[in-house]
């Protein structure tokens, strides 16, 4: 008796809702609104502005004492965002692409990243540029007592020197800013079985790095081997027999990878997958227990330059010379930062004394014969950051250096009053102060390099 | 497929008292008269259903006087619907003789009916059980191919999606556990399909349309990945394999366990592989470069893990359940080296140390996915059940070169499916299914060929079934409305030119215009419909003819609409059917867009009794406006040679072919058969094989169209050992479309032994495999790869798994 009626029913609502949809069954409407067009995507011409994004760069800066991190935006000195890390950083790092500062936190093994916002994607027939707001990443290191970062232009290798007291043996992970971006896990790592204050180089799929003797008294390694990246690990592939005791510093340019060694400087020069070590001796420049603790480097640069005290020496690694720079330093000036910059064309120190010297760096006529007396770092200005009595500077604090990859621009955080200074390298002058309500700790530049102009012709 | 148990026990307790004046009663037999265990006894268009005891014995409680039918099935055994008329009193002492078959029997999951190889009037594949563990490869496309119908587009082993009787992309539907796939797997064949076939129970494919049930991307068929990660019992189990392959270094560890209370049921997944470069017979380009290297195939090892968690509340009625899982991948894309630089270009690259970074694609993919599907008996007089099914899926992949994010995919999606499953009506059986699907669908960067878009899917389809004597009728209809909205289509002025004569070393001096790109705003509406009758014809003992007649509309997709620039994947320069070319320079297309539409007939005729069956299909599709890419011939900048281009007076390395979507009438028809031969007791023959053609109605091939294949296995059962022996041959491919290469055949050799043991009560196999055993160089004529990756050599794999 019911049936019928509860088919009817059924058919009914059916029919109802197919009845809204079938109105135009087998149909197709397509809207077509033309926008605004923009400017040539395709161009063979690279100079289609970005006017809207960032070329100044942006700073990433910590406070003392605080696990704060602020991301100012340089173009205008705004504060774009703040962010809480686990632990207060003991330093600060570019990541390969200068996209993503690390925040190193030593003591709690940690590395936590905040995204800059500023990178640039190969588009299709050039380098987009993308400008975002700052972020913190999800992406986290956290091996044992994370110290020495090195990066190229395209890896960024974070050397943990693990800890003698837990027994936690040393490691480093070699990651790109893809890793980060894709909060991957899928990046090499290198265990190994003992600490040590080590410093490792990465080589696209090598990396090389420091090997300490398990017995050794120091922590300091001796040796360095080679290691090639298979998946989410590496694998030795030679120790060199060439020893660099103490060793302490790295760097590395297109064609070598320099390791600080108490007796001299120890060189790997790569040709292909062929990597030889050969050693720089010190030079009678040095005395007593001088030797080179810090090595700079810079993929185009043809000179390395080393640290023995506040000692600079320019060194040559393929015509084994090093030589000592004038930098006229002060008296008791103790360097605290240093690095190319001005894309490549000098080299700027930053001492304990308050002052910025500025080297002009002549790597590309070193192989001209007219030229080859002229010295590779050539003195050319020292700039007084500040009139304040360095002796104020607070304890635990010093001035921090950072050097823009796009412009002439270097920035100095002056714990003593909480200022940011920028300085402009080519006039040799502080063009701005910036008051900050913290004290400033530990800064990095972060934003899209513009490419330093090759010094090996 | 165990929420039976629970209702199996509710009849079994109400069994007690006697005499059901509504009762049916009987008993399963074969067809020597031996009773047949654990059948399932189903009321057909109610929620009525229960096993046999030991002694074949069943019974029904609580049914309406009138017609009524069942549906048995059991293992091994043809199922059989028997059509009652039941008086007030009940039935007593029925006898349901049950045919035995060599032909799998198990029923699909992604129909509402009762769908299997020997009952449906589609051709349907399910590989499950044993069969889906040995054949289980690290993609999809891999581990299907050895179905009939079905190839794999084989891409470098990184990377493959099944090809359903020559049809793949956006004409085949991937899902899992009935909702779509929600990857990037349609838009190009080196995005991976984002489900593991290790963790699941069940693969099943329907071959032919099947938009009655999934709409506009299922006109060429669906493959539904099915696994229990919204357990349906709580009986305790769990499964694990460990395997390790030679051709790649494979290593995987995958496992599932259920466990829960008589109200809730929990499950857990997970797995793990991880392989290097697979080794190959000789040079993984068809044409070696010079210093190329024998033996791999270079950037094709992959990582990939994933695991899922699930849990269901079950109830007298059904259950409802809630399941996430994730999936992550990273994989080599093999010969995306892009624009072929040549090797003196390594030599000043590797002074840089960033050579081989720099030649290395890889894929990074992941995946998170929210699932809630339930399924709800009712008492109430029109709704018999309420089949939901909901998921949320979050994927992205980036294709990462040189340590930089080169492109990333996005594609957040959400789907519902609802299915209204009503009483048996007049002895009509069926439902309504409304069907919602929104995809967010995105790509940034330098593969960034299509642009943002937003699909919506929105489809009311209905469905039913009913016996007529020895003939079963079903019949469906759907309608849907798709939108596709795009706010930034672009058509920039790409200066493609056509390489003439040979002027090899022009430096074209490309006038751009004004290097300005048009940008649009696009909103598409379709309302495609389908419909489909199919019926099933008992015309004998043991067997059936089936025919199937569908007429299927799809809306084209976002990608072969609004497509613009270069997709590394194909190799191709895609420029959507929005678009279309006046005298070598891109307009916008003011023709409209037209639906696709197939009209498919499909007769399929078994032998399913006996220690003999066989299952032939032919079929013959009639597409109209079949969207395809048309070759241009002329080419267009990639972009990726742009770094080397200022120093080298660049060559053709960084161009690419430009291909334009199209849409054209197109005939394919093709068969597809099987036989199958039980020896005797522990040995079985298995034939099968496959043929399609796909031409353009207006003369001319399809490209990457399956060649002809036919294949052997000769499979042994008995005690603690199976083995298998299975040859199977490719034959040459010449019917190619324009500028298509043809392909020579080969014959591949796989067998497989497997030795059964139990240890601690688990039930263990320990099994090697072996593929490819002659270690022939095999070139995939599916591939876009084809001539840069071989399939792998030879290669052995062993494993171990268990499950209790």
């Amino acid at each position: 008796m019911f049936q019928p009626m509860l088919q009817n029913k059924l058919s009914l609502v059916a029919l109802l809702v197919a009845s809204s949809l079938l109105s135009a069954c087998g149909d197709s409407t397509t809207n077509i609104v033309e926008k605004e067009p923009i400017a040539g995507d395709d161009g063979d011409d690279h100079d289609h502005d970005h006017d809207e994004i960032s070329s100044v760069g942006r700073l990433v800066i910590s406070a003392k004492d605080s696990n704060l991190v602020s991301v100012y935006e340089l173009e205008d000195g705004s504060l774009l965002d703040s962010f809480a890390v686990a632990d207060t950083p003991s330093a600060l790092a570019a990541s390969a692409g200068k996209r993503y500062a690390l925040v190193v936190q030593r003591t709690t093994d940690r590395v936590e990243f905040v995204d800059g916002g500023l990178f640039q994607e190969d588009h299709v027939d050039h380098l987009h540029d993308y400008q975002q707001a700052p972020a913190l990443s999800s992406f986290v290191l956290s091996e044992s007592r994370p110290t020495h970062i090195t990066s190229t232009d395209s890896q960024t290798a974070v050397f943990f020197d693990g800890d003698g007291n837990s027994s936690t043996p040393a490691a480093v992970a070699v990651i790109t800013d893809a890793d980060i971006s894709t909060d991957s896990n899928g990046y090499p790592v290198l265990h190994y079985t003992t600490h040590m204050h080590g410093a490792a180089q990465a080589r696209g799929e090598y990396v090389l790095s420091t090997i300490r003797d398990a017995n050794s008294a120091t922590t300091l390694p001796d040796k360095v081997g080679l290691y090639h990246a298979h998946d989410d690990h590496f694998h030795e592939e030679m120790v060199f027999t060439e020893t660099c005791p103490g060793l302490h510093g790295s760097a590395q340019n297109e064609h070598v990878i320099a390791f600080g060694c108490t007796d001299g400087v120890l060189v790997i020069a790569q040709q292909g997958e062929t990597f030889t070590a050969s050693k720089i001796a010190n030079t009678d420049d040095f005395s007593g227990t001088m030797r080179i603790g810090t090595l700079v480097g810079a993929m185009h640069a043809e000179h390395l330059v080393g640290f023995a005290g506040s000692s600079m020496f320019a060194i040559h690694a393929e015509d084994g010379e090093m030589d000592l720079v004038d930098w006229q330093g002060g008296e008791g000036a103790g360097i605290i930062g240093y690095g190319f910059a001005d894309k490549g064309e000098k080299f700027v120190l930053l001492d304990n004394q308050g002052y910025l010297t500025i080297l002009n760096y002549h790597g590309h006529e070193h192989d001209g014969a007219a030229a080859a007396e002229e010295p590779a770092f050539e003195f050319a200005a020292k700039v007084q950051l500040t009139s304040a009595d360095v002796s104020t500077m607070p304890s635990g604090s010093r001035f921090e250096l950072a050097i823009s990859a796009s412009d002439d621009k270097v920035y100095v955080a002056n714990p003593i009053d909480s200022t940011l200074l920028t300085v402009d390298i080519a006039d040799a002058e502080v063009v701005a102060t910036k008051q900050l309500n913290f004290v400033p700790h530990k800064l990095v530049w972060l934003g899209i390099a513009e490419a330093a102009a090759a010094h090996d012709h | 497929m165990f929420k039976p148990t629970l209702l199996t026990a509710a009849v079994f307790a109400a069994l007690t008292s006697t005499a059901y004046a509504d009762s049916i009663t009987g008993t399963v037999t074969d067809a020597a008269g031996k009773p047949v265990a654990n059948a399932r006894v189903q009321l057909m268009g109610s929620n009525g259903e229960t096993r046999t005891d030991d002694n074949g014995r069943f019974v029904l409680a609580n049914i309406n006087a009138g017609e009524a039918e069942l549906h048995i099935e059991a293992s091994r055994f043809a199922h059989r619907n028997v059509h009652l008329e039941v008086p007030a009193t009940g039935l007593d002492n029925l006898s349901v003789v049950l045919l035995s078959t060599t032909i799998e029997t198990i029923d699909i999951k992604a129909s509402p009916f009762h769908a299997s190889a020997t009952e449906s009037s589609m051709p349907v594949n399910v590989l499950a059980g044993d069969a889906l563990k040995m054949r289980q490869a690290a993609t999809l496309g891999d581990t299907l191919k050895n179905e009939v119908g079905v190839h794999s587009n084989f891409y470098g082993g990184v990377s493959s999606s099944p090809i359903i009787r020559g049809l793949d992309g956006p004409r085949v539907l991937i899902t899992q556990n009935g909702l779509d796939a929600g990857d990037a797997s349609r838009v190009g064949p080196d995005h991976g399909v984002a489900s593991e076939a290790s963790t699941a129970t069940q693969i099943e494919v329907l071959r032919g349309p099947a938009t009655l049930f999934y709409g506009s991307g299922a006109i060429g068929g669906v493959v539904n990945v099915v696994d229990e990660r919204v357990p349906t019992s709580s009986t305790p189990r769990a499964e694990w394999m460990l395997q390790r392959e030679s051709v790649n270094n494979e290593k995987l560890v995958a496992g599932s366990a259920v466990n829960g209370t008589d109200m809730f049921a929990v499950y857990v997944d997970g797995f793990w592989r991880d392989s290097d470069n697979y080794s190959i017979p000789g040079f993984a380009e068809s044409v070696p470069e010079q210093g190329a290297e024998k033996g791999k195939v270079e950037n094709s090892g992959q990582t990939a893990k994933g695991a899922t968690v699930g849990g269901s509340w079950l109830l007298d009625n059904g259950y409802v359940g809630m399941s996430y899982g994730r999936l992550e991948r990273e994989y080599g894309i093999p010969g995306h080296s892009h624009g072929g630089h040549d090797h003196e270009e390594h030599a000043h690259e590797d002074e840089e140390g960033e050579a081989h970074d720099a030649e290395r694609v890889l894929a990074d993919l992941t995946q998170n996915r929210w699932q809630l599907l339930s399924e709800l008996n009712f008492d109430n007089s029109l709704i018999r059940a309420v089949n939901t099914r909901l998921a949320y899926t979050d994927y992205q992949h980036a294709e990462i070169e040189n340590g930089v994010v080169g492109t990333t995919f996005a594609n957040n999606s959400y789907e519902a499916r609802i299915e209204l499953l009503h009483r048996t009506i007049n002895d009509w059986r069926g439902g309504l299914s409304l069907h919602y699907k929104y995809s967010d669908f995105e790509a940034i960067g330098e593969e960034a060929f299509t642009p943002p878009s937003k699909s919506k899917t929105l489809a009311l389809a209905w469905v039913e079934e009913r016996h007529f004597g020895h003939w079963l009728v079903q019949l469906g209809a759907r309608v849907e409305r798709v939108t596709i909205d795009a706010t930034d289509m672009r058509l920039p002025d790409i200066a493609a030119h056509g390489h003439d004569e040979a002027e090899h070393d022009h430096d074209h001096d490309h006038e751009h215009a004004d290097g300005m790109i048009r940008v649009f705003d696009v909103s598409q509406k379709f309302t495609p419909y389908s419909l489909s009758a199919g019926t099933v014809w008992d015309f004998a003992e043991g067997y059936n003819l089936g025919i199937s007649l569908s007429r299927s509309q799809r809306a084209p997709s976002a990608a072969e609409m609004l497509s613009f620039g270069a997709h590394i994947g194909t190799q191709s320069y895609e420029v959507g059917a929005l678009f279309t070319l006046d005298d070598d320079e891109f307009v916008l297309n003011s023709q409209p867009v037209k639906l696709e539409t197939a009209n498919n007939l499909d007769i399929t005729l078994r032998k399913f009794n006996g220690d003999t069956g066989f299952v032939l299909n032919a079929f013959y599709n009639q597409i109209d406006n079949y969207y395809y890419q048309q070759n241009t011939g002329l080419f267009a900048e990639s972009g990726h040679s742009h770094e080397h281009a200022e120093e080298d007076g660049h060559d053709h390395g960084g161009e690419l072919p430009v291909y334009l979507f199209t849409a054209a009438d197109v005939r394919l028809h093709g068969f597809e058969a099987q036989y199958i031969w039980q020896i005797n007791a522990p040995f079985k023959l298995t034939l099968q094989g496959d043929y399609i053609r796909a031409r353009l109605k207006q003369g001319g091939e399809l490209p990457r169209t399956p060649p002809l294949r036919i294949s052997a296995e000769l499979a042994y059962e008995q005690d603690a050992y199976s083995a298998d022996l299975r040859a199977t041959r490719y034959f040459k491919q010449d019917r190619t479309a324009a500028l298509e290469t043809a392909t020579d055949g080969y014959t591949l050799l796989d067998a497989s032994l497997s030795y059964r043991f139990n240890l601690g009560g688990q039930l263990i196999t320990a099994y090697l495999k072996g593929q490819n055993l002659t270690d022939e160089e095999a070139r995939v004529h599916t591939s876009f790869l084809k001539d840069i990756t071989p399939l792998p050599g030879r290669s052995v794999a062993l494993g171990l798994r268990g499950s209790f």
